[in-house]
C-alpha cells in the first residue's frame, strides 16, 4: 500500500476554502435577512475531514477518508419554527433548504417557548479554546502505530494463563477534523475548529473452550496525547485474557463496584434524568429535584467545558451560548439541571449553556483505587462492561446484563458469565459508598470506580 | 412494480452532471486487476420528520443531500473513500486515491464498458415525499387528540413521524450498474400517564415499513393503536419487580424474535466467521439451535423495513435458510467475504449511507413458524416468566452472550399468566438457548416495523419475526427474589 500523504487542519482547510465558504454564507446571510416573513434563525455549516485505518494480522486491511459538508438552518416565523438541512456547499442546495425551512416554519404551530436567546447572550466573547491540534499526521505513521499496537497486544505476556492463544480483530487509528461556524439573528458569529485523535486495538483470547473478546478504546484532541502504545496495548491484553474461565455465581444481594471502564455510565444516567426535557415533560424519577439531595454529601460534581485539549471541551451550547464551568452537585444536591434555552423558558430557569449536556467531568474522591475498595467487601462484584437496554428513567428502576469478576476478601476469584444485575435508582444513588481516583482518562467524564453496598444479581 | 434506471438517473446525472460513461470511467479509474471489486455507490437522500408534543405540531425538519462512495477491494484489504461533492473531476481524484490504499500498482485503463442496465420487478417503489403536509397534520393532531381523551390521567402524548426516500446508482468494475428507490416510514407515539400520587408511567408503540404514504395508513387505525398503548401505560403502572433466577421463559411472537437477530444473527454474518471471532466460524454443518428451529433472513418481503431491491453491492437480494432444523446451513455473505471464503453472496452487502462501507448485514430475519399453541406453552410452565414484548438487546459474537430487556412482562404460576412484572433482563448464550427450545408457537408475526441494527458504527433498518418460543432454562435479572 502506498500513500504518503499528510493529514492536519492545515491540510483539510486552508485560507483559501476558508474564504471563500465564509463569503457564501454571507451572502446566504444577507439572503435570510431578505426574507420578511423570518423574525429569526440560525445557521450552522460544518465540514468534517477524517482518515481512519485498520490493520490486522499486520495488513492495513482498511482505509477510509471522508469529506462530508453540511448546512442546517432553522428559522422562526414569530413562533413558529422549521428547520432544513442539506449536504454540500452548492448555492442551489442552500436556496432548496431555505425555502424547505420557511414552508415548515408556516406548517408548523406557534410554540410559545420556540424563540432564540436575547441580543445580551451574543454580545460575549466567545472563547478561543484548545481544540484544535496543528499536529501534521503522516498516513504511514498512523499505518505503524496500528501495527506496533496490534503487535504488542498480541504477544502473551507471561502473567496469564498458560496455553492461552490471543487472536488479533485489528488495531485502530483514526484522525478527524471538524470544522463549524454557527451564526444567528441575534448577531452570533463563531467559527469553531476541533480536531479528534483515535486509537482503539481489539484482541480475541482463547483457552480450551473459552472464547472471549475484549479490547481498548480512546479518543483524544491531539494526536500526543493518546495513550502510550505499550501501555494501551496491554491494557486491551489484561482485559480479554482477564475474561477467560467465565463462571456463573449464586443468585442473591451483592456490593456492586462499576471500574472507571463503565462508571460513567452512572453519572450521564443521572444527567438524563436531571435534562431540562425530561423535568418540563415530567418523564423523570428525579422530578423537581433541584436542591434535594441525591448523592451522599461528600459528593460534589463539577463540570468545565473550557479545559485546555478537554476531549469534549466546547466554547458554545448548541443554543450557541457560551459554556461556562458548573457546579453540578454540591455536598450531594443537585444544583442545576441541564437546560437547553427551550427547556429552560419551559421551566421559567435561567439558561444554563447545558442543553448539550456536561462535558469535561470531574467528582469528589474518597478512596485511592478499585484495590483499596474490594478489601472493605468480603465478597462484592466488579462490573467492567453492562449490556442491555433495562434502564428506565421515568419509573427510576434498572437491570443490565454485566461482564465482571467476583472478589472475595480483595482477591479477584473468577469472570462472570450470565449475570445481571438490578436495582431502584433513587436510593442506589444515594447509598454510593465510595468513588475511587482511578479514572482512566478515556473519556471526557473523569469517574473512577464507584461502590455501591447492594444490588440484586441473578445468575444461577 | 417495475423499477427503471431513467427514474433514478435524472436525480443525479442533471445536476451534477454526470452521465453514465462519466460513472464508468471513475470506477475504471479506481479499478486495478486482482481486485475482487471496486464500486462507486451515488446515493440521494430525503428525509422528513414531524412531531407533535402538548398537542402541538411543531418541529418539523426536513434533510436532504447527496453522497457519493468510493470502494475497492483487494482480498483482504479495502480502501474507502465518500464525499459529499459528486462533481467528476473530484469523483475521478477519489477514485485514484482510493486505489492507490490498497493497489500500488500504475493504473490502466480498461476503458470499462455497461454491461446491463436491468428493469426488474421491486418489491418496492413507492413515491413517498409526495404526501399532502396538511393530511401529515390532521392525522398527528387526531391522534393526539384521541390519546388524551382516553382517560384524564393522560399527561403527555408524544409523536413523531419519520419517512424519506433513498436513490441510488451502483457502478461496479464488471460494468453492471444497479439502482433502487428506497422509502421508508416509522412513527413512534409514547402517552405518559400521572396517577393521584403524580408519579409518571409511560407505553409506547412504533410501526413503519417500506410503503408510501396510503398503504401505510390502511394497516392501522387510531383507536386500536390508543387501546394498546393505553394499556401498556396502565400495565407499567401496576408492573411489580421481576424475580431474579434461572426459570423457563415463553418468549412472544414478533418483535422478541430480536432474540434470533442476537443470539445468533450476527454471529452468522460472514465477516465475523472468515476472521475466525464468531462462535459459529466451525460450525456449519452442525447442530446449533433446537432441531424445531429453521431461521431465515429474506430481503425480497415487500413492505418490510429489511427489504431491499437490491443491496447496497447492486446484488440481488435473496431468501436464505441460515439453520434448518437446528443445522447450521449458510452464513450471510457479501461480495468480499463470499470471495475470500469462496461462496456466492447471498445479498446482504448493506451499508448505512454512501458515506459508510458496505459489510455483511442482516435484512429480515426470522424464525419459522412450529405447531404449539401459546396456551399450550404457558400451561407447561409452574413458574417462569412470559416475556411477550421486548426493548432492544446487545451481543458479544466471541462468547455468544446476549442480553435482552423485557418490555412487557408477566409472572407464570401454576401453567397461567399472573402478575406484570418490570425490569426483566434476560441473559444467555446464544447456541445454548436455542437448544433450549422445547415449543415453538404457531402465531408468527413479523414486528410492526421498528428494528433498527447496529454494527461497527453503521444502523441500518431491519425487521425481526417469529412465533411465541418456549426456552426450558434462562436467567431472568430481576430485583426481587425469584
Amino acid at each position: 500500500m502506498k500513500n504518503d500523504f499528510i493529514i492536519s487542519a492545515r491540510s483539510v482547510r486552508n485560507e483559501h476554502t476558508s474564504e471563500k465558504i465564509i463569503s457564501q454564507l454571507r451572502n446566504f446571510i444577507d439572503l435570510i435577512n431578505t426574507r420578511s416573513e423570518c423574525t429569526d434563525w440560525e445557521i450552522t455549516y460544518s465540514e468534517e475531514d477524517s482518515l481512519s485505518l485498520t490493520v490486522r494480522n499486520s495488513l492495513t486491511e482498511e482505509c477510509m477518508q471522508s469529506a462530508t459538508r453540511q448546512l442546517v438552518i432553522n428559522v422562526l416565523i414569530g413562533a413558529q419554527s422549521g428547520t432544513a438541512t442539506c449536504l454540500g456547499a452548492q448555492w442551489s442546495d442552500w436556496l432548496e433548504t431555505l425555502e424547505h425551512a420557511i414552508g415548515i416554519a408556516q406548517l408548523s404551530q406557534p410554540d410559545p417557548f420556540h424563540a432564540l436567546p436575547p441580543e445580551q447572550y451574543f454580545s460575549q466573547p466567545i472563547p478561543t479554546l484548545e481544540i484544535c491540534s496543528p499536529e501534521e499526521v503522516s498516513f504511514q505513521s498512523l499505518v505503524n502505530r496500528a501495527i506496533d499496537l496490534e503487535k504488542i497486544a498480541s504477544g502473551l505476556q507471561g502473567h496469564h494463563q498458560k496455553g492461552t492463544r490471543l487472536q488479533s480483530d485489528g488495531a485502530s487509528i483514526g484522525a478527524d477534523f471538524h470544522w463549524i461556524v454557527r451564526a444567528n439573528s441575534k448577531g452570533l458569529w463563531a467559527i469553531i475548529p476541533s480536531s479528534s485523535f483515535a486509537q482503539s486495538v481489539s484482541l480475541l483470547a482463547h483457552l480450551d473452550d473459552y472464547h472471549e473478546s475484549d479490547g481498548a478504546y480512546e479518543y483524544c484532541r491531539r494526536f500526543t496525547d493518546l495513550k502510550n502504545i505499550d501501555t494501551f496495548a496491554l491494557l486491551a491484553q489484561d482485559r480479554v485474557c482477564g475474561k477467560i474461565g467465565k463462571k456463573k455465581i449464586p443468585t442473591g444481594n451483592y456490593p456492586v463496584i462499576f471500574s472507571p471502564r463503565c462508571a460513567r455510565g452512572w453519572i450521564k444516567h443521572l444527567c438524563s434524568a436531571l435534562s431540562g426535557r425530561s423535568q418540563y415533560l415530567k418523564s423523570t424519577f428525579l422530578l423537581d429535584y433541584c436542591d434535594k439531595p441525591i448523592l451522599p454529601q461528600w459528593v460534589n460534581i463539577s463540570d468545565n467545558p473550557h479545559s485546555p485539549w478537554g476531549k469534549s471541551s466546547y466554547p458554545i451550547d448548541s443554543d450557541g451560548l457560551v459554556t461556562r464551568p458548573h457546579e453540578f452537585i454540591v455536598d450531594g444536591v443537585v444544583k442545576e439541571y441541564l437546560l437547553s434555552y427551550y427547556s429552560a423558558l419551559r421551566l421559567n430557569r435561567t439558561p444554563n449553556a447545558l442543553g448539550d449536556g456536561l462535558k469535561n467531568v470531574h467528582m469528589t474522591t474518597n478512596i485511592e483505587s478499585l484495590n483499596e475498595i474490594v478489601k472493605k467487601y468480603p465478597q462484592c462484584i466488579v462490573v467492567d462492561g453492562v449490556m442491555g437496554n433495562g434502564v428506565n428513567l421515568i419509573q427510576g428502576s434498572y437491570s443490565q446484563g454485566i461482564e465482571g469478576f467476583l472478589y472475595q476478601n480483595g482477591e479477584k476469584i473468577h469472570p462472570l458469565q450470565e449475570v445481571t444485575i438490578a436495582t431502584t435508582l433513587l436510593p442506589f444513588y444515594q447509598s454510593l459508598e465510595y468513588h475511587a481516583n482511578d479514572a482512566e482518562g478515556d473519556s471526557g467524564f473523569q469517574i473512577g470506580s464507584l461502590a455501591f453496598p447492594m444490588m440484586r444479581v441473578s445468575s444461577q | 412494480m417495475t423499477l427503471n434506471f431513467q427514474d433514478i438517473a435524472e436525480r443525479f446525472y442533471n445536476p451534477w452532471h454526470l452521465d453514465t460513461q462519466t460513472l464508468l470511467n471513475v470506477v475504471d479509474n479506481m479499478y486495478s486487476p486482482g481486485m475482487i471489486c471496486a464500486d462507486l455507490y451515488l446515493e440521494y437522500n430525503k428525509r422528513h420528520s414531524w412531531s407533535v408534543e402538548d398537542s402541538l405540531f411543531k418541529d418539523g425538519c426536513a434533510q436532504q443531500g447527496y453522497g457519493a462512495g468510493l470502494r475497492a477491494v483487494h482480498g483482504e484489504q479495502i480502501g474507502f473513500s465518500s464525499t459529499s461533492d459528486l462533481s467528476p473531476s473530484l469523483l475521478m481524484k477519489k477514485a485514484a486515491e482510493t486505489r492507490a490504499f490498497v493497489s500500488a500498482d500504475e493504473h490502466k485503463s480498461r476503458r470499462l464498458e455497461m454491461h446491463s442496465i436491468p428493469t426488474y420487478a421491486a418489491y418496492y417503489n413507492q413515491e413517498i415525499l409526495n404526501i399532502d403536509l396538511n393530511e401529515i397534520k390532521d392525522l398527528l393532531l387526531s391522534i393526539d387528540a384521541a390519546a388524551r381523551a382516553r382517560s384524564p390521567m393522560v399527561s403527555q402524548v408524544l409523536i413523531d413521524l419519520v419517512y424519506s426516500q433513498s436513490e441510488c446508482i451502483i457502478v461496479r468494475e464488471d460494468g453492471r450498474i444497479g439502482f433502487d428507490r428506497r422509502p421508508l416510514i416509522r412513527m413512534n407515539v409514547t402517552m405518559l400517564i400521572s396517577d393521584e400520587s403524580g408519579k409518571t408511567y409511560h407505553g409506547y408503540y412504533g410501526f413503519g415499513g417500506r410503503y408510501d404514504w396510503a398503504q401505510w395508513r390502511s394497516l392501522w387505525n387510531i383507536p386500536d393503536l390508543i387501546e394498546e398503548i393505553y394499556r401498556l401505560a396502565c400495565l407499567e403502572k401496576t408492573a411489580q419487580p421481576a424475580p431474579s433466577g434461572v426459570m423457563p421463559v415463553i418468549v412472544g411472537a414478533g418483535w422478541p424474535a430480536v432474540l434470533i437477530h442476537e443470539a445468533v444473527g450476527h454471529g452468522i454474518e460472514a465477516d465475523f466467521n472468515r476472521k475466525k471471532t464468531s462462535i459459529y466460524h466451525d460450525q456449519r454443518g452442525q447442530l446449533v439451535a433446537s432441531p424445531l428451529c429453521t431461521i431465515i433472513d429474506d430481503g425480497t418481503v415487500t413492505g418490510l423495513r429489511g427489504s431491499l431491491n437490491i443491496d447496497d453491492e447492486g446484488e440481488q437480494t435473496q431468501k436464505t435458510v441460515l439453520i434448518e432444523n437446528g443445522i447450521l446451513k449458510n452464513y450471510l455473505f457479501d461480495r468480499q467475504n463470499a470471495a475470500l471464503m469462496g461462496e456466492k453472496t447471498t445479498g446482504n452487502g448493506r451499508r448505512e449511507s454512501a458515506f459508510h462501507c458496505p459489510m455483511p448485514r442482516m435484512t429480515n430475519t426470522y424464525l419459522q413458524a412450529g405447531s404449539d399453541s401459546v396456551e399450550d406453552m404457558i400451561a407447561s410452565v409452574d413458574d417462569g416468566i412470559y416475556a411477550a414484548n421486548f426493548e432492544g438487546g446487545s451481543v458479544d459474537i466471541t462468547s455468544g452472550q446476549f442480553v435482552f430487556s423485557a418490555h412487557e412482562a408477566y409472572r407464570i404460576r401454576n401453567g397461567k399468566i399472573a402478575e406484570p412484572v418490570r425490569g426483566a433482563t434476560l441473559i444467555g448464550i446464544g447456541p445454548e438457548v436455542l437448544k433450549q427450545i422445547s415449543m415453538v408457537g404457531k402465531d408468527f408475526k413479523h414486528d410492526p416495523g421498528v428494528g433498527t441494527c447496529v454494527k461497527n458504527g453503521q444502523s441500518v433498518p431491519v425487521s425481526v419475526g417469529q412465533p411465541a418460543v418456549k426456552i426450558d432454562q434462562l436467567v431472568v435479572g430481576g430485583e426481587n427474589e425469584k
